[in-house]
């Protein structure tokens, strides 16, 4: 049914299938050719678990569903696994040493309170940017700023470690 | 010290792909169409892309089990007897330099005029 432009009282599957083509092109940027059919497959059978309505976006969260996916099946690993990766040399051997990282909760400490507020608001409590603004009584832009900060405080660290 | 040296995108894409990851976890997040073309555009971002995700499932694990400690974001009120009446003497201090102040300008404004007629006047007078 069409309102206003919108599409309402639609079920997750038709979304689905009205979106196939996007999600597809989705998943292929995230994995090997033949894995992007198992993966829609998947997704499909989650869609079909679904009862009831998605509110407030079903392609969102049909997005999500297929990010989490990838995520899950590790598909990222595997696909660089397949790769012909190039064999380090010896002298590299020798020069890489992992690096420790800090835990996740003492990197959040050393960035400051309201850092490790926003950071925590946004990635645990699913607050959304402008929210968390208006909750500190602080602009949308420095919300961004801080949690800029504290994404590349914890994710870079671990990324090269 | 190790905690003191904060990493920094070391390179546009990296940047890029920070982006995403942390817009991504916005409830309102719709942009897919465009990450996918992100996506698509490089197998380079795809890469760093899924190792970022990595990273960022990893930490929202940790903090998982490492619930937010009891900090305050604004320092909380000291109540005790001495406080009162250190913020007290605070504020005798402040009435007072307001005081000082306001008798200042009543001085310069009101009553030195009245003291020193203008010139302007006492020249009118003569003629």
């Amino acid at each position: 049914m069409v309102d206003d432009g919108q599409w309402v009282d639609e079920s997750l599957s038709d979304v689905f299938l009205r979106h196939r083509p996007a999600l597809r092109a989705f998943l292929r940027g995230r994995c090997a050719q033949h894995d992007v059919d198992d993966l829609l497959q998947d997704l499909w059978v989650e869609t079909q678990r679904t009862s009831g309505p998605v509110a407030p976006d079903p392609l969102s969260h049909l997005y999500r569903a297929a990010h989490r996916l990838v995520l899950e099946r590790g598909r990222g690993a595997s696909r660089r696994d397949r790769r012909t990766s190039r064999p380090l040399p010896e002298m590299e051997h020798m020069l890489i040493v992992p690096r420790p990282v800090p835990p996740a909760p003492e990197t959040l400490r050393t960035l400051g309170i309201r850092a490790e507020h926003v950071f925590r608001r946004y990635r645990q409590d699913g607050a959304s940017r402008p929210a968390i603004a208006e909750e500190l009584g602080i602009g949308t832009g420095l919300v961004e700023m801080e949690l800029g900060r504290a994404y590349a405080a914890l994710l870079l660290s671990r990324m090269r470690a | 010290m190790m905690a003191n040296m904060r990493p920094i995108p070391e390179s546009p894409r990296e940047e890029i792909a920070l982006g995403w990851i942390m817009r991504l976890h916005d409830p309102a997040f719709d942009r897919w169409p465009e990450l996918s073309e992100w996506l698509a555009e490089d197998e380079e971002n795809s890469d760093l892309f899924d190792r970022l995700c990595i990273a960022d499932r990893a930490v929202a694990a940790e903090l998982q089990d490492a619930p937010a400690p009891r900090r305050r974001l604004w320092p909380e009120r000291d109540d005790t007897p001495a406080a009162r009446a250190r913020r007290s003497g605070e504020r005798m201090w402040i009435a007072s330099a307001a005081l000082v102040f306001l008798v200042t300008i009543l001085f310069v404004l009101v009553i030195l005029p009245s003291m020193h007629p203008v010139p302007a006047a006492r020249s009118a007078e003569l003629r």
